[in-house]
């Protein structure tokens, strides 16, 4: 994908048959090069759009569109004209419709949009989504998480909204809620370690001895099941988790407490490691900052 | 054996031609019955009227009685439902598979959700929502129409040959036939030492009945290009089902799943069955490079 950027950036003219293949993978892949999609899908809609396929070329419209919400106005307004001709009356097209208004800041007129789509269809899954993200934007978190919880209810395996519920969670401080949905999605996908991560954060700021343990637990999962070769967030992690279970100094056995010191060394090892290396690596003035950083890991041995 | 060309004149040919009229006439009187659902749904709109007004009515009533439960779309909340039940036991599985991953109390807490007695989702399954659509008598109707239709003008035609011509020799084929094929070409004949080739009056009148079958299909497409009615006219018709009978269950009960109270209830009990043991904790140990946590087991035992 990278590569394909790359390649669309440095050709001079502008190569239409390029630009429609880095537009498909970017369908494939879900990104969200606005921006980018905006720079080449824009003229290539106004002056090549009778040389794409027919199909095609109402895909390639409607993402145009929403990355145009995102960056561009007037390629979306440009694009909503067009799509409204052929579809006004379909279902993905007032949801599209939707999202512009949404854009406008006119979210009432959004809310009656999707509630009468609701009414027909009560099982459509995007105008849901939808409602919870207006209520996202005009900041009444409550209201978005009460939304969110009901469409949970009945679509408890939709990852995106469990994650999106944990962040509203996070944003309103209920951590204990917040853990719930982590463990969710823990359960949902047990091979990305940036759950555990974030399950053991929330955990450690919970706090309680138990939920150190677990937190700590947790950490060293994320690092064992990690793809990044350091993943630094963990290590420090789990610093953090093993010196404060330390500092509570409850009366525990010995193994316990050699494990500890065991996993906190080991993180703080791997940290310092890591951060030696880069300073091989970086820049003068970058090197000073993982200089403050080694210090302060070092000052932890107390 | 020499057969009397009145024979050819007089139960032959027109045998041919009535089969023929009864295949063309027999299309335009399915095409009378493709009018009848049209009738038929408007007595059910009638019904239906009925009913919503029966339903307004008592909607006062739960008013009057402050029991009002909003129940507009009967049919969508029963699509909603099972979608529900569906990623239910989905997520129950999922619960099985990776609950090792989270802590003892989340896991018991996620158990409970799923399987309370009354309010759980794999434990709370009325009976009602279940109802087959194999067994639902409506659908049934315009399968077994078209049916009655194909079968009764055979009926008929059978009765009428067997009645008339019993026992007719009608055509004897050019060439020699093994004695095996008898029972096939001489239907309604019992006799032992007749040539295979010897053609009945019943057996002529089914070899012209199925022979004719695929002319009278084009013909009749030919006459009217809207009534394709072929014999594969049942299938088209059952495919048609779901429009012509709008009170339909949802397609998710289906396809994939038939009932999904057997799932439910399955999944129920492979869940209460399985045991719940934390793993996430071994891999403290084995970040270390430390045994792995079977061995600790093993070194505590020996300990003891």
């Amino acid at each position: 994908m990278e590569k394909l950027i790359q390649k669309l950036n440095s050709q001079k003219d502008f190569n239409y048959k390029k630009v429609l293949h880095f537009l498909r993978k970017a369908r494939k892949s879900k990104l969200r090069y606005s921006e980018l999609i905006i720079k080449y899908g824009f003229p290539l809609i106004k002056n090549y759009s009778k040389k794409i396929d027919k199909e095609e070329y109402f895909e390639v419209l409607e993402q145009v569109y929403l990355a145009g919400l995102d960056c561009n106005k007037d390629a979306s307004i440009f694009c909503i004209q067009i799509l409204k001709e052929k579809f006004s009356t379909s279902l993905r097209f007032k949801i599209l419709y939707g999202m512009f208004l949404e854009s406008k800041g006119s979210f009432e007129k959004a809310k009656n949009l999707y509630g009468k789509i609701l009414e027909k269809d009560s099982t459509n899954v995007l105008p849901q989504k939808r409602l919870v993200t207006i209520f996202k934007a005009q900041n009444d978190i409550p209201n978005a998480i009460k939304k969110l919880n009901q469409y949970l209810e009945v679509y408890m395996l939709d990852i995106e909204a469990w994650e999106e519920l944990c962040e509203l969670y996070l944003q309103t401080e209920s951590y204990s809620k917040a853990r719930f949905c982590l463990e969710e999605l823990i359960l949902l996908n047990p091979n990305e370690s940036k759950y555990y991560d974030k399950c053991a954060r929330v955990l450690y700021t919970i706090g309680g001895f138990d939920g150190l343990i677990l937190a700590r637990q947790y950490f060293s999962h994320s690092i064992k099941i990690s793809k990044i070769v350091n993943p630094i967030d963990s290590y420090l992690g789990l610093l953090m988790t093993t010196n404060k279970i330390e500092s509570l100094k409850k009366k525990t056995n010995q193994k316990f407490l050699e494990l500890n010191n065991n996993l906190s060394k080991f993180a703080k090892e791997k940290l310092i490691e890591t951060y030696q290396k880069q300073q091989e690596n970086e820049t003068q003035k970058e090197n000073e900052s993982i200089k403050t950083i080694l210090d302060l890991i070092k000052d932890e041995k107390k | 054996m020499k057969l009397d060309p009145q024979i050819k004149n007089w139960v032959l040919f027109p045998l041919v031609y009535v089969i023929f009229l009864v295949g063309i006439l027999k299309n335009y009187i399915l095409k009378l019955f493709e009018t009848d659902p049209k009738k038929e749904t408007k007595v059910k709109e009638i019904k239906k009227y009925a009913q919503k007004e029966q339903k307004k009515l008592n909607e006062n009533y739960q008013k009057r009685t402050n029991n009002f439960t909003e129940q507009k779309n009967n049919a969508q909340t029963n699509k909603q439902e099972t979608i529900r039940e569906m990623q239910a036991i989905q997520r129950s599985t999922r619960l099985r598979l990776n609950g090792n991953l989270i802590s003892k109390e989340s896991y018991e807490m996620r158990k409970y959700y799923l399987t309370e007695p009354q309010k759980g989702i794999l434990s709370n399954r009325s009976a009602q929502k279940a109802v087959n659509p194999l067994f639902d008598p409506t659908s049934l109707m315009p399968g077994l129409k078209s049916n009655l239709s194909n079968i009764l003008p055979q009926f008929i035609l059978m009765t009428w040959v067997n009645f008339f011509f019993e026992g007719f020799i009608v055509v004897k084929f050019p060439f020699p036939l093994s004695d095996n094929l008898k029972k096939m070409f001489q239907y309604g004949i019992n006799l032992k030492y007749l040539n295979a080739s010897y053609v009945s009056s019943l057996s002529w009148y089914f070899l012209v009945f199925f022979g004719l079958r695929g002319v009278v299909d084009m013909i009749s497409v030919w006459l009217d290009k809207k009534t394709v009615y072929s014999y594969f006219a049942p299938i088209a018709k059952i495919r048609k089902m779901p429009t012509s009978t709008p009170m339909m269950p949802p397609p998710v009960s289906l396809s994939g799943v038939r009932d999904p109270t057997n799932f439910l209830i399955a999944e129920k009990e492979n869940l209460q069955l399985y045991s719940h043991k934390f793993s996430v904790a071994d891999s403290e140990l084995e970040i270390l490079g430390l045994k792995t946590a079977i061995l600790d087991e093993k070194e505590k035992k020996k300990d003891k």
